[in-house]
């Protein structure tokens, strides 16, 4: 027999034995009948809304079999497409959409789903959506109004929402405002208003400023003392935005205890990767007060213990140790025995891979000193400087104080007038001066970008009653001198707290 | 060689023709179930009454439907298989029902099994082994997923996950540690990883507060001979 023979045969007989055992004949018990499949039309491929405004679209649906729709039910789900699908939010579940945009600003993908409840066979349509908000970036005003909070919102557009909390929850925040701080961590993003009083204060969802949680229902166990008395996170400043205030590790000084709130973290729940937000730890332990004031870069934190007159940094956040930084005491002070009471500072201008801080620090005779040190090793805090502050010096009496990352001045204000703190030359000078009846309660420099040099001063009018609080954006030259920008006046109260929200 | 070509070329095409493509059938079988969370050796649920603060408690099994969801509730058919069984039927759990009640309109059912916290368990630990029976209703899905077994106890058992996930957290295990650390934290340690990660945060937040606990109080670990005392472990 040829070979080319007996491998065709072959070839035939092993193909016949596939084929027939290929074919199984299949018993179960199955008989199918067609069914009413839905069309779905009348949906853009893409679309833009407005944040707290309306937004409807009424699909078409069509049906194979029979025009009916009393056998379905629908879903308009939103996803992130940055992220996966598992952050889905369910918008509605009626045939058309007609909704209150609160979403987030940015690009998301909604998918329409139809299904059919006798079949549970569902169809599809998927388009995208990209929501803009006035609200997504400005400047956060916390004013005192009457004894009572006053929220007030800045867009980056210049348009004011005043009383921005009252007007949308329909309450007041709180009495004895302290401090309003906003904390940004994917898909989490808050803004925080501490208050002086039985409350605490309340968080906000960042963008549609409504009420989400109470103070105190942000810790794992609750408080045996209410009383906050500042909220601060990693700051950043990076090449991309010149500022974030990271919500990686949020910290919340109550009753001058420390307490931490670490970063979300993504874990399987039924086999669905879920984001878990966090909340605040419990107080951490040990014989300290520490300070309002505290000192923050990325991953780098240093926190002033007022009982001891020490620095206190954090080594490990899954852990409850507050521990001393290291004893410096040939240094130009001891980091691990200042012996001082801090008045303000501030993470500063530094070289690559360094934290420089600026500081004020008085002792007990009343004599003020600027301090500067380097928190790159926070374990072991370096000092760099101190100098005492002459007994003339209006520094010494300021109230409100700001810094920013870009020059190595502190910025001042007392009564009408702000000043500038030159920390290398030990010099200060008025750079400007709201003239007599006014008050500047407040300054912070502009944050969200930061080379452009623009600084926030809030000023208060003793004469007369409602609200006499203003806000002013102002250029700061390079020589610190200050000219107005933009003025947004009597749009508040007396301001004991700012904050720009990315 | 042509040959060949021409008889494979002729199987090929006989072999795709009857490849034809069905247009979107409905499914249509009976329906029947499974336990939906059990399978092969992973038959048993575990429970503990350490911590719980309960007379009673009722384990649930999810029983799944494979097939339509039904118009009208359904019975399902349970037994007792005695041979596996070591609980006694009216002092360590109520008896099984013969059929318990699958609602209308869902693909799930959680099927009830009511324990009791009997002196026995202090030292034993006892099993109820059930199986899911055909009847007019249902079917039964998969062979092997018909069997399930609830084991039950009143003893401290140091949890699988301790070393591996807990230890960061709580330290050292003990069993005196393990006692005081629930009456602290008023619940039972989580007995899988994921149980403990849904919740990773709260319980950091119980051991610093467990950590402070020792650290301030001299507690001594009296399963150890000589005792010795626990120390905190931050």
């Amino acid at each position: 027999m040829k070979i080319t023979k007996i491998i065709s045969l072959s070839i035939i007989w092993i193909i016949l034995g596939l084929i027939s055992l290929s074919c199984v004949k299949d018993n179960s018990n199955y008989d199918y009948r067609e069914i009413n499949e839905v069309e779905i039309e009348g949906i853009e491929e893409s679309y833009s809304a407005v944040m707290l405004d309306t937004f409807k679209i009424s699909p078409v649906l069509t049906r194979s079999l029979e025009q009916r729709e009393d056998d379905l039910e629908y879903y308009w789900i939103l996803y992130n497409p940055t992220q996966t699908y598992n952050f889905a939010d369910t918008l509605a579940r009626t045939r058309n959409l007609d909704i209150l945009v609160n979403t987030i600003p940015g690009s998301y993908k909604i998918t329409y789903r139809v299904k059919d409840k006798t079949t549970g066979v569902s169809y599809r349509k998927e388009f995208g959506i990209t929501v803009i908000s006035e609200l997504q970036r400005g400047f956060l005003v916390l004013s005192e109004l009457d004894g009572k909070a006053e929220v007030t919102f800045i867009s980056e557009a210049g348009k004011v929402y005043e009383s921005i909390y009252k007007n949308i929850n329909g309450e007041e925040a709180g009495t004895n405002p302290v401090a309003i701080r906003y904390m940004y961590r994917s898909p989490f993003d808050y803004v925080a208003i501490l208050c002086d009083d039985a409350r605490g204060g309340v968080y906000l969802s960042s963008l549609s400023f409504k009420k989400m949680f109470e103070y105190k229902e942000l810790f794992y166990e609750g408080l045996q003392v209410i009383k906050p008395q500042a909220m601060t996170s990693t700051e950043y400043y990076g090449a991309v935005s010149d500022y974030q205030a990271y919500g990686t590790q949020i910290y919340v000084v109550n009753n001058n205890r420390l307490h931490l709130k670490d970063i979300e973290y993504s874990t399987s729940v039924e086999g669905v990767s879920t984001k878990i937000e966090t909340k605040f730890y419990s107080e951490f332990p040990g014989d300290y007060e520490i300070s309002t004031i505290s000192f923050h870069a990325l991953s780098h934190e240093a926190f002033y213990d007022m009982k001891y007159k020490r620095f206190m940094y954090i080594s490990n956040y899954a852990q409850p140790n507050l521990y001393v930084t290291a004893s410096k005491p040939d240094g130009v002070f001891d980091p691990a025995d200042v012996g001082l009471d801090i008045v303000w500072g501030k993470y500063t201008k530094s070289a690559r891979n360094k934290y420089d801080c600026n500081s004020i620090f008085k002792d007990d005779n009343g004599n003020y000193f600027y301090l500067k040190f380097d928190m790159t090793t926070k374990s072991a805090i370096n000092p760099t400087k101190k100098v005492s502050i002459p007994e003339e010096y209006q520094i010494r009496n300021a109230k409100t104080f700001a810094g920013n990352a870009v020059e190595d001045y502190i910025y001042f204000a007392l009564g009408s007038k702000v000043y500038v703190y030159d920390c290398i030359l030990n010099q200060e000078r008025e750079v400007y001066d709201f003239g007599a009846g006014k008050t500047v309660d407040n300054i912070r420099w502009h944050e969200a970008v930061i080379k452009s040099r623009v600084m926030h001063v809030c000023t208060s009018d003793a004469s007369g009653s409602g609200k006499k609080g203003s806000v002013y954006e102002m250029n700061v030259a390079n020589d610190g001198v200050l000219s107005i920008k933009n003025a947004y006046t009597n749009v508040c109260g007396k301001v004991v707290s700012t904050h720009w929200k990315n | 060689m042509k040959k060949i070509v021409f008889i494979l070329t002729a199987i090929v095409s006989i072999v795709t023709l009857s490849c034809e493509n069905e247009s979107s059938k409905l499914y249509n079988g009976e329906p029947a179930i499974y336990f939906s969370n059990l399978y092969g050796e992973k038959d048993s649920v575990t429970y503990s009454f350490i911590g719980k603060n309960k007379e009673l408690d009722t384990v649930f099994l999810n029983v799944k439907l494979l097939g339509y969801v039904q118009d009208t509730p359904k019975k399902i058919k349970v037994r007792l298989i005695p041979e596996m069984t070591t609980a006694v039927a009216e002092v360590h759990y109520t008896s099984l029902q013969q059929e318990y009640e699958f609602p209308s309109n869902t693909y799930e059912y959680q099927l009830p099994v009511i324990i009791n916290k009997h002196p026995d368990l202090n030292d034993n630990l006892l099993i109820i082994a059930l199986e899911l029976i055909e009847n007019d209703d249902f079917k039964i899905a998969f062979p092997n997923r018909v069997r399930a077994r609830v084991m039950f106890s009143n003893i401290i058992m140091k949890p699988a996950i301790w070393d591996a996930i807990l230890a960061p957290v709580f330290g050292v295990y003990s069993r005196t540690k393990h006692e005081i650390c629930m009456d602290l934290t008023g619940r039972p340690f989580p007995e899988t990883t994921q149980d403990f990660n849904i919740e990773r945060n709260v319980w950091r937040n119980f051991g610093w507060l467990c950590n402070s606990y020792f650290a301030d109080n001299i507690v001594m670990d009296n399963d150890l001979v000589p005792p010795v005392r626990i120390l905190p472990w931050f």
